[in-house]
């Protein structure tokens, strides 16, 4: 039957076709690869065209030679998911995004090995948040509430300002168990209002238009003005800044303080190329690394002696920093943060 | 009429052509799908020891805090489903009794949601729907309002909303399909004799409309119950909690994979309940399809002189609309150069940096390759799976082709974790190859094949077969010179879905790509995740103008026969 | 040889099926019957659509039953045409050449000699689905015969057009049938459709034939109740069998009836070789019986009465007439038995609502009583 013929023959077409294309663009890159000398497991915007990693790692491998492969997996959580995922046969070398809320977690699967970088002693002290050298700082930020100053003209001033009846449905948080500034700020509200903390939370509710899974689904939602509070970092108003050339988001600094967060890498258990490992980990707290994290990463550099950009003048640093003790986070992050769900789905 | 319908055993193939036909496909699934799968929710069903346990399974059954959880789950895929059949029932009224322009376009253009990664469905819907979406400021603009009046998201109804309308058209497609083809002389009859209305409706029409009512809402209930973005984003927080959202956070956060895996089994097993009466279902839709013509209809622009008239058309605008508002905001939103509402220049910023290379382009080459590839893979798999299944009549028969709808009822999360775990003890690794992701897209995909391949295939009338049987064609060329030129449209339109689905896949693929391999969902999470809200925009505009065009050049391809 | 039916038996757990029978070469056997009789379980038998449990179909001497369906080379015309509806007239007609490897030269031509045999040349390129329900059961007639099958199988064909339609097809049914002398085997439910075309008509019921035989005998010598009440209309009296006597035309019965005492033909009738397999019972001088003849066996009786030459003379009183223009029916009513008369037009009747008619002892069948 013809149309039998014409069909078949319009498959065979179609599969040559795509033979061919997939030909093309997949030898476009080497059939080979050569052998990666060091490979980094990090989060997605770090490894992303307008992440630090384009700027960073050619920088890294001019100057040791080394043939650096960096992976995304995911956001940081997922990040050490996978290194425990792999930790009978890991396949990085390093893995990027531990922060200080992390840590605990971290150091009890053990999935890393300590190093301390003589790099260190520049970094003030207060930044190395992991006393075992496990995880070494490279950035560091704070948790803050970010405002849309075109709509509130009167932002909160604190934690217990946030309760006011005039924020009805107007604040956008995150969850803490898929997000990290969502722990971040359940932990804030911890650090102030200890045992007292789900009461807190109790007259915060009302105030929340919403509690979404990640910072990025928040942070949407507010740029698209759903609400004119989102909790976010001290420093995305220097972003809008910088890129938008828009002063009108802004940070709000916190009476009680607010709460620290330190990102920091480690070298896995189990690499297969630990010396380039440790190279990396000095390079990273050196000025060729720490200059590009501010406009890359959006966050500040632990380095205190590199220059943060001009738009950084709206990424205010609290008088009062908060943070839990790693050894605190590890006994009761999880009936924490159970009791706070039991609360939230009320 | 049991024993014209066996005529059909003697026609089919035999046992042993079907071990044959069905080695292949077999083969590929437990590979790429049984295998990664089990390697998940085995821990589900092992204790700490590593030995098999109901225990996990038992303490979850029992956790009242899991149990809500389940029971939220199941209530609110039911009253959702209750939604969109209620909404799709004019829309099969009109689908069924009137054929008019543009019929086409808009299942096409009302089909493509669908198919999309749901960050940009989510996006689209807050945008629009949004406190400070489009819809509340031409409301507020028009009225002279301060606040929005229409404050529906974040909340169950939203979520409720959202799931009726972006599965109406599921319904719409299915019962329209089946009313298409009731005579209208059984009404006619039951008016003269004094039934009107909706009574009318209720004792006449309503019970032949019945398997197809069942059929699509069971599909759409599984699709419910497994909805996970619309619940994540659109319910506002743990309040409103499905089994998919909880599984995501077990995977994503804990690696806690014991009470993942228990929680993804317990869904799976819901899934393959209603699979199951779905495909029964869809076999006394088929035959009664079977069973009548379909006749000329008139046309609606003749109607639109009457009052009723303009009511069809307005539900139909409305409905249209309403779909497509939230995906027109990302388009509009894509056009733009900077972030909020303050500043709206019109600029083709974006799309330069598209189509100027470099990564962008490369995802979309990357999606397009892994679209085609999959359509390729995933028709053969499920034509061969659905017609094995629409000719086979042994007991169990039915709980088989459920099961070979299984991806459907399973989470992409914790198959991409399964690609992750399965392979590893291995020699050799295929994360990180493109046959992977080509394989998991396949995986995901094929079962919508399956979906419209054997509804197809049921609805061949018997007489067809025994004819071509007599006239020397045997199994095989019955096969291909019958069965298959008459589920050509259907085949077409499996195609486009296993293209869209591909195109919009991304928890699989985030799990699965590299650099090399990145995709279009992928990209658009990740430019999401950096503030590049327009970027992602437009690369979600890009991605809906892929699946819109697949389903309208493929939809014009394909046509109705008999 | 034509198609040999033997022992053949189908065991279903409400329905039983028993077939043995012949299908003479070039013959067009009508199966007739009600709904449910099994008439089309026995066509899917012979086409293979069916296994038998037991039993073997032989065509022109060679064995079928081993052969799968589509082996068989058996025509098949299906009650819903069943036509392709993917594929114009020329390629539903082609079908089955190529399916059987026909050659494209000896295709074509096979294709337009079956056009111009249904008469409908110059249809090749059309659309299946925009044909009448005419056109497309001749096309679907075509379509059978095209591969040379050895038997053709027509389940009800004519059941979907209206009757007009239905009265001009079925005369080119049995002209094609004639024409290329196929051995045929024809299923329906109308009674005239049967009597009309087939050469030898097979009455079901429940599953077995009742009766084979040409339509006079079938109607004039049903083997039984059944077929006889099936085809065309009938009257019955019950009564004794008293008697058993001779006479010039043959052993004749006395029945002891309401309406008097009637003459009839003895059952035994040597020169009715009737292929059932149930067997005329004997009946016995004493034994309730069933007589039964028809409406237009009955004459009116001209003469006064007291003259007993004519036999059978029954009186009754006129119910109900029915003008049908070239004859007419008439109830009647004799001793609480209501008969039915067809008498021509010509016979005027009497005014009075008494009437005297006679029927011909030779056209009165006995039946035994039946306990079903």
């Amino acid at each position: 039957m013809n149309r039998i013929k014409v069909c078949s023959r319009l498959l065979t077409a179609t599969v040559a076709a795509v033979a061919l294309f997939s030909a093309a663009t997949l030898t476009a890159t080497p059939a080979v690869e050569k052998e990666a000398e060091l490979v980094i497991y990090a989060y997605d915007s770090f490894v992303a065209e307008w992440g630090a990693a384009p700027l960073v790692i050619p920088k890294f491998e001019d100057k040791h030679g080394i043939e650096v492969q960096v992976i995304s997996v995911g956001d940081a959580g997922q990040v050490l998911n996978r290194a425990i995922l792999e930790r009978d046969d890991p396949k990085a070398d390093i893995v990027l995004g531990i922060d200080n809320n992390m840590l605990s977690r971290a150091l009890e699967e053990d999935v890393l090995q300590p190093y301390r970088s003589p790099n260190l002693d520049t970094i003030p002290e207060e930044l190395i948040f992991d006393s075992t050298h496990a995880v070494t700082p490279f950035d560091y930020g704070y948790f803050a509430f970010v405002y849309d100053s075109e709509v509130l003209q009167n932002p909160p001033k604190s934690l217990e300002e946030l309760t006011d009846p005039r924020f009805r449905k107007r604040i956008i948080v995150q969850d803490p168990r898929t997000s990290s500034p969502g722990l971040g700020f359940l932990l804030w509200t911890i650090a102030v209002y200890g045992e007292e903390y789900l009461e807190y939370w109790k007259r915060l509710q009302p105030n929340l238009l919403t509690i979404t899974d990640g910072w990025d689904t928040a942070y949407g939602m507010f740029t698209s003005g759903e609400a004119p509070m989102v909790l976010s970092y001290t420093t995305s108003p220097a972003y809008h800044v910088q890129y938008e050339q828009t002063e009108r988001y802004r940070a709000a600094l916190f009476q009680e303080g607010n709460y620290l967060q330190i990102e920091g890498m480690g070298i896995l258990k189990g690499a297969p190329h630990p010396a380039a490992a440790r190279k990396f980990i000095d390079f990273i707290l050196t000025e060729d690394f720490q200059a590009e994290i501010p406009l890359t990463n959006w966050m500040y550099p632990v380095d205190p002696d590199t220059a943060t950009p001009d738009s950084f003048r709206f990424a205010p640093k609290p008088e009062r920093s908060l943070q839990l003790p790693a050894e605190e986070i590890r006994n009761n992050r999880d009936p924490w943060i159970d009791a706070w769900v039991k609360q939230v789905s009320r | 009429m049991g024993k014209t319908g066996q005529s059909l055993e003697r026609t089919a193939a035999g046992p042993r052509t079907i071990l044959v036909l069905l080695l292949a496909p077999v083969a590929f699934l437990l590979l790429f799908f049984y295998f990664p799968l089990g390697s998940v929710l085995v821990g589900g069903l092992t204790d700490r020891g590593g030995r098999f346990s109901l225990g996990i399974l038992a303490s979850l059954l029992v956790d009242p805090y899991y149990l809500r959880i389940i029971g939220f789950t199941v209530g609110q895929a039911a009253l959702s489903t209750l939604l969109s059949l209620l909404m799709g029932l004019p829309g099969a009224y009109l689908l069924a009794r009137y054929d008019f322009r543009g019929k086409r376009l808009i299942q096409a253009l009302t089909t493509v949601p669908f198919v999309l990664p749901s960050i940009i469905v989510v996006l689209g819907f807050v945008r629009f729907f949004g406190n400070n979406g489009i819809l509340n400021r031409f409301l507020m603009s028009l009225f002279g309002l301060t606040e929005p009046p229409l404050r529906i998201l974040y909340s169950l109804q939203a979520i409720l909303l959202a799931h009726a309308f972006y599965n109406f058209p599921v319904v719409v497609r299915i019962v329209s399909s089946l009313w298409r083809r009731i005579h209208p002389s059984t009404e006619e009859a039951a008016r003269s004799l004094g039934a009107h209305g909706l009574r009318l409706f209720w004792r006449i029409t309503l019970p032949q409309i019945l398997p197809a009512l069942l059929s699509a809402a069971a599909l759409v209930f599984i699709f419910c119950l497994l909805s996970f973005a619309i619940v994540l984003v659109l319910g506002g927080g743990p309040r409103y909690t499905t089994l998919e959202v909880e599984v995501y956070r077990l995977a994503k956060v804990s690696l806690d994979l014991k009470t993942g895996s228990a929680l993804a089994l317990v869904g799976a097993i819901i899934s393959l309940v209603f699979l199951y009466a779905y495909i029964k279902a869809q076999q006394r839709s088929s035959f009664a399809e079977r069973m009548a013509d379909d006749a000329e209809k008139p046309r609606l622009g003749g109607m639109l002189g009457s009052v009723r008239g303009l009511f069809y058309l307005l539900y139909l605008l409305f409905m249209a609309l309403v779909i497509l508002a939230p995906m027109i905001t990302v388009v509009a939103y894509s056009f733009q150069l900077r972030s909020g509402w303050a500043q709206q220049t019109i600029s083709l910023e974006w799309y330069r940096r598209i189509l100027s290379g470099g990564p962008y382009l490369r995802a979309v080459a990357n999606s397009l390759f892994f679209a085609c590839m999959t359509m390729l893979l995933s028709l053969p798999l499920g034509t061969v799976l659905a017609y094995v299944g629409a000719r086979s009549r042994f007991a169990g028969s039915r709980l088989l082709e459920a099961v070979m709808m299984l991806p459907i009822g399973i989470s992409s999360i914790i198959l991409g974790l399964g690609y992750l775990k399965a392979y590893r003890q291995l020699p050799w690794t295929i994360v990180g190859s493109w046959y992977a992701i080509v394989f998991a897209h396949t995986v995901i995909a094929y079962p919508f094949v399956i979906r419209v391949a054997s509804a197809t295939f049921r609805k061949i009338k018997s007489s067809l077969a025994e004819a071509a049987c007599s006239l020397g064609a045997g199994p095989w060329r019955l096969f291909l010179h019958l069965e298959l030129p008459l589920a050509r449209s259907a085949l077409i339109t499996g195609a486009a879905f296993a293209f869209g689905i591909s195109v919009g896949e991304i928890n699989a693929s985030l799990m699965l790509y590299n650099e090399r391999l990145i995709t279009i969902p992928v990209m658009i999470y990740r430019l999401i995740g950096s503030y590049n809200f327009i970027g992602a925009c437009a690369m979600g505009s890009v991605l809906m103008l892929f699946c819109f065009l697949a389903f309208l050049i493929i939809d014009r391809a394909g046509g109705e026969f008999g | 040889m034509g198609l040999q039916i033997r022992g053949i038996e189908k065991i279903y757990p409400d329905f039983r099926l028993e077939l043995d029978f012949r299908v003479r070469q070039g013959e067009l056997l009508i199966l007739l019957g009600p709904s449910g009789c099994g008439k089309t379980t026995t066509l899917r038998l012979i086409a293979g659509f069916i296994g038998p449990d037991s039993g073997t179909l032989a065509m022109d001497g060679s064995r079928i039953d081993n052969l799968p369906a589509h082996r068989r080379r058996i025509g098949i015309v299906f009650q819903d045409y069943a036509l392709f509806p993917h594929l114009n007239v020329w390629d539903n007609i082609g079908f089955g050449l190529r399916m059987q490897h026909w050659s494209p030269g000896e295709s074509r031509q096979r294709i337009e000699e079956l056009l111009h045999l249904v008469s409908l040349q110059g249809y090749a390129k059309r659309k299946v689905t925009r044909l009448s329900g005419g056109e497309q059961q001749r096309i679907a007639l075509a379509r059978a015969l095209a591969p040379q099958p050895r038997l053709l199988l027509l389940d009800e064909p004519l059941s979907a057009l209206d009757a007009k339609l239905r009265k001009g097809l079925r005369i080119e049914i049995r002209r094609i049938q004639r024409e290329l002398g196929i051995t045929t085997l024809y299923v329906t439910h109308d009674q005239e459709e049967a009597l009309v075309l087939g050469d030898r008509i097979a009455v079901m019921r429940e599953g077995h034939i009742e009766q084979i035989d040409t339509p006079e005998r079938i109607y004039n010598r049903p083997a039984n109740l059944f077929v006889g009440t099936f085809l065309g209309q009938a009257n019955l009296l019950s009564g004794r069998l008293v008697r058993r006597f001779s006479s010039p035309d043959g052993e004749m019965a006395a029945v002891q009836t309401a309406v008097g005492t009637l003459q009839a033909r003895w059952p035994a009738d040597p020169d009715s070789p009737t292929q059932t397999q149930h067997f005329p019972v004997e009946l016995q001088i004493g034994r309730e019986v069933i007589a039964f003849f028809r409406p237009e066996h009955c004459s009116l009786d001209r003469r006064p009465s007291g003259n007993t030459r004519s036999p059978n003379r029954i009186s009754g009183r006129v119910r109900r007439k029915e003008y049908l223009g070239s004859h007419q029916l008439i109830e009647v009513e004799a001793e609480g038995e209501h008969l039915i008369l067809d008498l021509s037009q010509q016979q005027s009747l009497p005014d009075s609502g008494l009437l005297r008619f006679s029927v011909d002892p030779v056209q009165i069948c006995l039946f035994p009583a039946a306990k079903s």
